[in-house]
This record gives C-alpha cells, sequence and structure tokens, in this order.
C-alpha cells in the first residue's frame, strides 16, 4: 500500500493502482465516462479525468496515472475545471440532448456530469454537431441509438467480456459509431439480449425496451 | 464528500457482469464467432441498412467472391496479425471487400465479424463498393490543395456526375480523394488508373475524359450501341 | 566475440564487396555511352517511363550500344524527367524536363552524333572545364547530401551498387562490436529521431536494449501521412538497402529477429523496391539466418499500411499490424518496452534508421560535427508550393529558413511575394516573413509554434490565404482523427465549423476567441501526437497572421483573392477585346456571354469559380479579374 494526497486527504492505495480508483474508492469524485475498472488497459478516450499533480507539467488524466507514495494530486484546480468544462462541453455539442424522449433519462451519466460541473446540459457555446445514423429498433430487448453513443467503449468491452462480440467500432473521426458488422440489426449478429451492454452504457444509446 | 454522482455502473465487475476471467470462456467465445461466422458466410442476412444495402451480387460474383477469399486465405497465414494484408489482397482481387467476405475471413481467423468490419470502414485503402473500371483518385495534399486541386476535384465532379466516394451509374468510372501521393512538385496531381498526372488542369480533366471516350468507341464496334 | 569470428565476418563481407565493386568499376569504366533515367514515383509523374521506353526503342533500333539504368529520384522534381548522359571522354550530363522529343534528340544528336544539346541541359553533373556545372547553382553551396548521396546515382533494384558505394559496411562493422558499444556510438553522435519530434535515437535504443522480454521487434516506420512530405518515398525507392542496413544494424542492437517496413499503400513503386532489395539481400546473405556467419539472424517484412495518417503514431501502427483500427493507445508503457504483441519494439522513422549506417560507417564525431550541437546532423526537406526548385533538399541543421528558400529553393516562382512558410504538415505551423531568419533545427521551430514534424515545406505567396491554409489542415486532420478521444473527435470537428464559417464571411469576432480556446483545450487534452499538434496550425496562423482572419470577420473579404465565397470573378469591360472569344469558350459552365456590344460579361449566378477564364484570357487583355468581397462587381447596367 501506498500513502497519496488527494485534494488535501491522505488516502491508500495499492502499489501501482490507477489514481481514478485510489480517489473515487476514498470518495472523492473525479468525473470519468470511459473507465472501467478491471479492464487490462486504461481506455482513456473520455479525458474527462483530468487532476494536476505536484511536481509534473501539464495535465494528466487519472485513469492512467499508477499512485505513488507521497503523490499529491489535485481533482479541481481552475485549469483542470476549464479544461474538463470544455471537453464535456464538446460532448454535448455532439449529443442528441433530448432527454424527454430518451430512456435513459434520470439514470443517465451526462445529466449527473453536468449537474456535478455546473454546466447547462443545452449549452449555445459551441455549434450544434449532431450525428444522423439510423436507430436500430430491431432488437426485441436493445434499443441501439448511435447518435448518442459518446464512445466510452464500455458496451464493446463488456460485450467481449461476455464472449460474444456483436458490438463494435464503425468507421472513424466524427463518423465513427458503435454498430454492429455490416451495419446489420442488432437482432441478427448473435447478440444474446443480456442487456449487459444496456446497463453499462452511460447515455441513452443502448438501452433496454422494458 | 458522500458519493450521490458515484455512477452505478463504473464498476462493472461489482455489478456482477462480468464474468471471472475471459480464459473460462474462451473456447465457448470461439464457437460464438464461428457460428456467426458461418450464418454469415452462408449468406444467411439480410441487413437493411448501409452503404452496402443497395449492392447487389449475381451467383457469379458470390462465386468469384468465395474463390478469391478462399484463395487469399490459404495464401497468407491465418492470424490476427495479418488481417490486413488479407483484406488488402481480397481487395486487390476483387476491387473492394464484399461482406460475405469479409465474415468468410472473420470465420477463418476465429474473430468477431464486426472486428474486420471494423478495420475495413476505418482505412482509407478500403472500399466497400465495387469500383468504377476507370479509377480516378485526386490528391488534395497540401501542394495540391494550394496549386488548386479542389478545382481539379470539383472539374473531375463536374464532368463525372459524381461525387467523391461515388461511382458513375454505368460503372466506368470511380472518383476518390487521396491525402497525398508524394509527388508534390508535381501539383496538382490525379491518378487515373493507376498512372499518376501531374500539372492537371479543367483542361486536361476534358483531355483525360475524351481519351477514355474515344478508347471506348474504338471498343465498341460500329452499329453496336454504347453503354453510354 | 572472438576475434576469430569478426574476422570470418569481415572475410564473408569481403567477398560480396570485391564481386560489387568489379561490377561497379565495369560500369565505370564502360566505352559505352550510360544513360541514367530517374524512375521515381515523381519522375514516373512527369512521364520518365515513356522517356524510358523512347530510349529503349531508339537503342534498339538503331542498334546503339549504350548501358540505360533505372535510377531513384534525384531530388529536382521540378525538372522532372530527369536524364543523366555519360558519354566517355565527357562529364555526366544532366537533362531536366526530358519528353520523348528530347529523348529521341539526344540519341540522335549526342549519342550518335557529337553534340550534347545543351540547350536542354541542367548541367554537367560534376566540376568540369567544358560545361557549366550544375554544382556550381547556389543550392549545392548549403546542400549537404547525406541521406540523399545515392538517391539518383545508383541502380535501387542493385545491391552491387549500394555495396560499391560503402553499403553494408557499417552492418559488418557493428556484428563486431557489441549492441553496449553500438548505443553509445549513436548516443554519442547525438542523432535524434527524423519522425518529427526528435526523440534521442540512442536513448530509445538503449531502452529497448534494456528491455527483459524477448522476443523483440525492430519497425522501420515510412508511414509518411503528411500530406506535403515526400522524403521516405524517395529514400525507399531510391536506396532501399540504407534504410534495410540500418533495421539489421538496430535488430541487432537490441536483439531482435524480426523486423518490419511498414510503408503506405499510396506508395506502391516504394513497396515493390523495398521488397526486391529484400529479397537481394537476403540472397547474398546480408538479411536472414546466421548473417555473413555471425550466428545473428534478422529478417524484415513489408507490412503495407492502409491509408491512415494517424498510424504515423507508433502505438496507432502497431494497433494496425495487429489486425485492428489504428487507435493509439496511452503512454506510458512506451512500444520499447511494450509495444507489438505487448514485446519490446523498437520503431524509428526509415530516415532515422538510414542514418545510422552513416554513422557507424564515419564516426561519431563526424556526425556530431555536422549541424548544431542541440541538432547534429542534416535534414531533410521536400520544398513544395510556390517555390522556383520544388524537390528534395538536404541541408545541414541550423541553415536558416530564407537560406533554403531563397538560395536553395530559388526564391518565389512568377515573381510573386512570399508571405509564409508551412513546415511540419498538419502537426506544423505556418511562419512569416520575420521568421524567415531562424534556424531550422528540432527546438527552434517548436518554440516558434511550428515543429520539424515530417519536413514537409510548403511555401506559400501573397495569393494564398492563411485561413484557408488552417482550414485545409484541419480539414485534414479532422478526416484523420481516429476518434478514439473527445477533444480530437469533437473539438477539431468544431474549429473546423468555425473555420469554414470564417472562410465564407460568416464568422464572428466571438469565433476567433472561441477559436483560440478550443485550440488550446485540443493541444492539452488530446491522448496522441495527432491530437495534441492539430492545432498548430490555427495557433500559428492566429499568432502570425490575425489580421487575415479579421479582414474575413469584419468585411467579409479575403486579402489573398483565395476563399470560394468571398471571392467573384469580373471581366473590366474597358479591357475586355470584341473581337475575342477566348474566355466563352474555356468557361465549363457556360456562364460567359457577350453582351450587346461583344464585351463579355460573367453571369455570377452560373460562375463556379474555376479560374479558367483568368487563365485564357490572352495576356495583352487581362480583363479577367478576381475581387474580393463579391458586392465589388458592379451590377449589370
Amino acid at each position: 500500500m501506498v500513502r497519496l494526497t488527494i485534494d488535501g486527504k491522505e488516502v491508500q492505495a495499492r502499489q501501482g493502482e490507477k489514481v481514478l480508483w485510489a480517489a473515487l474508492d476514498n470518495g472523492i469524485y473525479i468525473p470519468h465516462l470511459c473507465a472501467i475498472r478491471g479492464a487490462e488497459e486504461p481506455h482513456a478516450g473520455c479525458r474527462l479525468c483530468f487532476v494536476e499533480i505536484e511536481g509534473r507539467d501539464g495535465l494528466v488524466t487519472a485513469c492512467t496515472e499508477p499512485a505513488v507514495g507521497g503523490m499529491v494530486v489535485h481533482t479541481s484546480t481552475e485549469r483542470v475545471k476549464r479544461i474538463v468544462a470544455t471537453v464535456f462541453e464538446l460532448l454535448l455539442a455532439s449529443h442528441p440532448v433530448d432527454c424527454a424522449h430518451c430512456l435513459r433519462s434520470g439514470g443517465c451519466e451526462l445529466q449527473r456530469l453536468a449537474r456535478f460541473l455546473g454546466i447547462k446540459l443545452k449549452s449555445r457555446r459551441f455549434r450544434q454537431l449532431v450525428r444522423e445514423f439510423p436507430i436500430d429498433d430491431s432488437h426485441p430487448a436493445i434499443l441501439l441509438d448511435p447518435n448518442k453513443c459518446i464512445l466510452c467503449h464500455r458496451c464493446i468491452w463488456t460485450c467481449r467480456q461476455r464472449g460474444i462480440g456483436a458490438l463494435g467500432y464503425i468507421n472513424r473521426g466524427f463518423e465513427r459509431r458503435i454498430g454492429t458488422f455490416g451495419d446489420m440489426p442488432l437482432a441478427e449478429v448473435g447478440c444474446e439480449g443480456c442487456e449487459a451492454c444496456a446497463q453499462v452504457c452511460p447515455v441513452g444509446a443502448l438501452a433496454a425496451k422494458r | 464528500m458522500t458519493q450521490p454522482y458515484l455512477s452505478r455502473y463504473n464498476d462493472l465487475a461489482d455489478c456482477g457482469l462480468l464474468r471471472k476471467s475471459w480464459s473460462n470462456k474462451t473456447r465457448g467465445l470461439k464457437d460464438d464467432f464461428k457460428r456467426v461466422g458461418m450464418e454469415l458466410a452462408r449468406g444467411e442476412f439480410t441487413g437493411p441498412v448501409s452503404d452496402m444495402a443497395e449492392m447487389e451480387t449475381t451467383l457469379g460474383e458470390e462465386k468469384d467472391i468465395a474463390e478469391t477469399t478462399q484463395r487469399v486465405l490459404q495464401q497468407v497465414p491465418q492470424h490476427r496479425g495479418n488481417l490486413i494484408p488479407i483484406l488488402q489482397r481480397i481487395q486487390e482481387g476483387l476491387g473492394y471487400l464484399p461482406r460475405s467476405a469479409m465474415a468468410q475471413v472473420a470465420h477463418c481467423l476465429h474473430i468477431p465479424p464486426i472486428d474486420v468490419y471494423s478495420v475495413a470502414t476505418f482505412y482509407n485503402q478500403f472500399r466497400l463498393s465495387p469500383p468504377g473500371k476507370h479509377r480516378i483518385k485526386v490528391c488534395l495534399g497540401t501542394a495540391c490543395h494550394m496549386k488548386g486541386g479542389q478545382i481539379i476535384l470539383e472539374a473531375w465532379q463536374r464532368r463525372l456526375g459524381i461525387r467523391v466516394g461515388e461511382t458513375t451509374q454505368d460503372r466506368q468510372f470511380s472518383l476518390d480523394r487521396v491525402a497525398c501521393v508524394g509527388c508534390c512538385a508535381m501539383a496538382p496531381v490525379s491518378v487515373v488508373d493507376g498512372a499518376v498526372e501531374g500539372r492537371v488542369s479543367p483542361t486536361r480533366v476534358d483531355g483525360i475524359l475524351l481519351g477514355f471516350g474515344l478508347e471506348r468507341e474504338r471498343e465498341v464496334p460500329k452499329g453496336e450501341t454504347g453503354d453510354g | 566475440m572472438t576475434a576469430k569470428a569478426s574476422a570470418d565476418i569481415a572475410r564473408a563481407f569481403h567477398k560480396l564487396r570485391v564481386q560489387a565493386r568489379k561490377e561497379w568499376q565495369a560500369l565505370k569504366d564502360s566505352p559505352k555511352p550510360q544513360i541514367f533515367v530517374g524512375t521515381a514515383t515523381c519522375g514516373r509523374a512527369a512521364g520518365a517511363l515513356e522517356v524510358r521506353d523512347t530510349f529503349r526503342k531508339l537503342l534498339a533500333e538503331g542498334d546503339i550500344d549504350a548501358i540505360l539504368t533505372e535510377v531513384g529520384c534525384m531530388g529536382y522534381c521540378y525538372a522532372e524527367p530527369l536524364v543523366v548522359i555519360a558519354k566517355p571522354g565527357r562529364p555526366p550530363i544532366g537533362y531536366g524536363y526530358v519528353t520523348p522529343g528530347v529523348a529521341e534528340r539526344l540519341v540522335k544528336d549526342f549519342l550518335l552524333a557529337d553534340d550534347p544539346c545543351l540547350e536542354f541541359a541542367l548541367g554537367a553533373m560534376e566540376e568540369n572545364e567544358l560545361i557549366p556545372s550544375i554544382l556550381d547553382q547556389p543550392r549545392f553551396k548549403y546542400e549537404t547530401r547525406v541521406l540523399l548521396h545515392h538517391c539518383g546515382s545508383i541502380d535501387p533494384e542493385n545491391l552491387n551498387h549500394y555495396i560499391a558505394n560503402g553499403g553494408y559496411e557499417a552492418l559488418t562493422k557493428a556484428l563486431g562490436l557489441s549492441p553496449q558499444q553500438i548505443v553509445e556510438e549513436i548516443s554519442r553522435s547525438g542523432l535524434r529521431g527524423r519522425g518529427g519530434a526528435g526523440f534521442p535515437t540512442g536513448r530509445k535504443w538503449q531502452i529497448c536494449l534494456a528491455a527483459p522480454e524477448t522476443p523483440k521487434y525492430v519497425i522501420g516506420n515510412a508511414d509518411e501521412g503528411d500530406p506535403g512530405a515526400f522524403m521516405d518515398r524517395a529514400i525507399l525507392e531510391s536506396t532501399p538497402h540504407s534504410v534495410l542496413e540500418g533495421m539489421a544494424i538496430a535488430g541487432y542492437v537490441i536483439g531482435a529477429e524480426r523486423g518490419y517496413l511498414y510503408v503506405r499503400a499510396e506508395y506502391p513503386l516504394a513497396v515493390a523496391r523495398a521488397e526486391t532489395a529484400i529479397r537481394q539481400a537476403r540472397e547474398a546473405g546480408l538479411l536472414g539466418e546466421n548473417i555473413l556467419g555471425s550466428g545473428f539472424s534478422f529478417d524484415i517484412e513489408v507490412f503495407c499500411g492502409s491509408g491512415a495518417f494517424v498510424c504515423g503514431e507508433e502505438t496507432a501502427l502497431i494497433s494496425s499490424m495487429e489486425g485492428r483500427p489504428g487507435m493509439p493507445h496511452h503512454r506510458p508503457p512506451f512500444p520499447a518496452t511494450r509495444g507489438l504483441w505487448s514485446k519490446p519494439t523498437l520503431i524509428n522513422n526509415v530516415k532515422t534508421l538510414a542514418l545510422v549506417p552513416h554513422i557507424l560507417r564515419r564516426s561519431a564525431q563526424w556526425h556530431a560535427s555536422l549541424g548544431t550541437p542541440a541538432s547534429p546532423g542534416t535534414a531533410v526537406f521536400a520544398l513544395a508550393g510556390k517555390v522556383v526548385n520544388t524537390g528534395l533538399v538536404e541541408v545541414p541543421m541550423g541553415t536558416t529558413l530564407r537560406q533554403l528558400i531563397f538560395e536553395v529553393g530559388g526564391g518565389i516562382a512568377k515573381g510573386k511575394r512570399f508571405k509564409a512558410v508551412q513546415i511540419g504538415g498538419p502537426s506544423g505551423g505556418c511562419l512569416p516573413e520575420g521568421c524567415l531568419d531562424l534556424p531550422i533545427d528540432f527546438d527552434r521551430l517548436s518554440q516558434s509554434g511550428a515543429m520539424m514534424g515530417s519536413g514537409g515545406m510548403v511555401v506559400l505567396d501573397e495569393d494564398d490565404c492563411m485561413v484557408e491554409v488552417a482550414r485545409y489542415f484541419l480539414d485534414f486532420t479532422q478526416r484523420e482523427s481516429c476518434g478514439k478521444c473527445t477533444p480530437c473527435r469533437l473539438g477539431t470537428k468544431q474549429m473546423l465549423a468555425i473555420l469554414e464559417d470564417i472562410t465564407r464571411g460568416r464568422g464572428t469576432l466571438a469565433d476567433l476567441a472561441l477559436l483560440k480556446e478550443l485550440a488550446e483545450v485540443v493541444r492539452a487534452a488530446s491522448l496522441c501526437g495527432l491530437g495534441k499538434t492539430a492545432p498548430n496550425p490555427v495557433l500559428t496562423t492566429l499568432r502570425y497572421f490575425e489580421d487575415e482572419y479579421i479582414a474575413h470577420v469584419t468585411e467579409g473579404r479575403c486579402p489573398a483573392l483565395m476563399c470560394h465565397d468571398l471571392i467573384a470573378y469580373y471581366i473590366l469591360p474597358e479591357r475586355c477585346e470584341r473581337s475575342c472569344d477566348a474566355c466563352v469558350g474555356s468557361c465549363a459552365v457556360e456562364a460567359i456571354s457577350p453582351n450587346r456590344k461583344r464585351i463579355k460579361v460573367i453571369d455570377q449566378a452560373k460562375c463556379v469559380k474555376c479560374g479558367t477564364c483568368l487563365q485564357s484570357c490572352p495576356p495583352q487583355y487581362s480583363a479577367v479579374v478576381r475581387v474580393s468581397p463579391p458586392s465589388l462587381v458592379p451590377a449589370e447596367r
């Protein structure tokens, strides 16, 4: 075990454990969307868990930073707040904010994060750049709406851990989305309807219909 | 601080969603992929969505696809690391990556078909629909752009009546953009059927197309009508 | 290694070299005239293959006894196709802009008669008393060719040509040294990675050498995705063996048995020549099992990249070699300790690898003495854009931009005014006239906001709009973003949307502030080098050319008359010649028609702004002009 200080609080962590988990286990919240405890390698894609570490230049992502004894971490300096807020607003500007009709509303992590960061869901700072992919309603149990997806990787990881591998990424860049082989309906690519993906989805991109 | 914002789903392992280890499941996993792959390979799929949906293949083409794919899979060791070389060779043979070929590859490499599709849609090189007989690629590298590559691209689009990434109705021409062919000193550059054309102007575009037109007239004997 | 073993290696190599030198000398001393045609991709684009075939045909038809050799890129891309003819008793003469017609004249007048056709000549290829030499040109005062030394002088498909010119000597020498000695030598030479970031090569090799896991891999990175750089292609097409030799040395040092040469699929000729070279090296025992009897085995395979700029990033490159989309991972772990198939992997740019044999053969001191103390050695640039001598140049680090552009590059084409130079492609930046006296090295360029990057150097003149340049690069990085991390995927898209609005005259001053802020966030928050450097073109143009942005935003005017939506073509009635119809015929969309007085008028609604009319208008009239903003076009009376 090593001792480190996060936001002035001394906490313990296993040697090599990532700072993000050390903080969360001690009740210190760091915004994050793509981190998976137990994953072999951190995805490090959402870029929300930035922290500042004394003695280090620039910001580091808490999900990739191993805890080291004596480390002093700050989770909400002005710089961290500014960067995290902007990254989060970028996500919102490309997310169809239609909470009233969304199956996930109430349990949505974007809603919580917005509240935590003090950001309005309908931000006007950036141009609204929402995508318009077809919604897959073919499966009896699961609804797949790639437009809402924030590409956190959790569903793909889970689907694979369960040995199914029906979901994956298609395209790249702004056009990148979650989807199935040949863009076929989810019902036809071996999905067993276990709904694990819907349970881990932070937004309404994969939602259980029940 | 209490944990009101801690997501219920952060810790997947605690959700009881996950098997303890990957290896327990590996065998079943392969079977699953195999099953899906086989269904796909047998053509038991009817996907309504996607760019490929409009693509209909004739029986003869299906045979060609299966044979080419099989041949490539025999030539190249069936190893995940060879996925890209395998797809490259299939595309070399067929001009594009048909869905059934990708399914067959996934089946042989024991990987989920979506992984093949991910790769095929990620890289610029791969195309999912058949190219035209004549392939035109317009270079839009820095030097070409600054010397009017966009104007050349527009000239091609105007003359062929298609947009980038499309094939003409008669399947004669397809038009693509490439990032850079490394002939910056010859800008603006277009690659026509593999041959690099340097210092292209809108007038040269007309000239190249005229050349193809003449060639086709020679091919189609008098009396018969060309396919326009 | 015992003294006997290293003597055996030296003996094995000596045999190869004797053979190679014999062949090379026979070629040099041959009484027959020799014709060298540059048939790298750039030459082919200009028609070098037709020229080569013309020579072949004429030699066969006339039964002329001459030796025709295909060589790589000589670097003078502006004058392609290039041919060098060496006739006994005369210095070798270089000819530029050779067409089949010129080839015919050269055969008839020079080979058969004895007129060297100096009207087509660029100059003699070496100093002599008869014909002015191209070495007298100012560029050769500044150029120091190390990497490009053999480019265009040897046949890339002939191993003996390479060996006869010092090739594989370094590998032979390396096999007699310990890996640690070689790492020390490389460290002493001060060599820094030529892929762009300039990481010390010796340190990278040391880390990989120290990594305990096996097997290890060497990857030569020629995934030259920067749209404006082509030196990796030129090196692979012109001296592929220098890269293979560097890779074999690297393999020996870190203890790898396998190397991969990662080449873009867009470079088919480079792939073909690299594969030929690998085959030849294997046959000669310079690759494969038990190289030169040393007990060290190393083999190389070519891997074709499938076209993704992000694969220049080493972790993304590894992903693609593992059969996945090219998505970068968080570093550390660095590939040197955990790379391909989670094994220690040494990834170096092919230029870095090709420099290694030179350093081992000559000495670390020699390399360290070139260039500047912090960035020793030479830098290869692909000069393109509005400069007279486009092509490849190699200068010592520390040469100023002014020397490079105006002396080596011959200045700005068509007598226009220099505006900026874009260095380092999508990761680099645009530097204005005020920065011209900046010496080129890794650190100075970074300080100025640009970057060495891949070495692409595009010269821009007064007709180039800096906002459009920034938009172009953002469009490129946005397309090439892998989409894994939020700031790069969405931030570059937002920045592009803002820039598009500005180039269309719809931007606001608030947009400029937002653009700056976004640029900072994308730079600070992105996962990999692509995202971290993507804002550089925007940040540098905002820093040095803010007035152009403001003209677009506040006046709807493009000062360089480039932005499509902010310009209009207009025919000056007082200059238009009534009897001339050149523009009418040239217009692709029939937007130009004569009015009652037979003065041509452009229908602005139909005009697609392709600019053909401007080019077709005879120079004595020069009646077609571009104006910005479009509202300057007077309403038709």
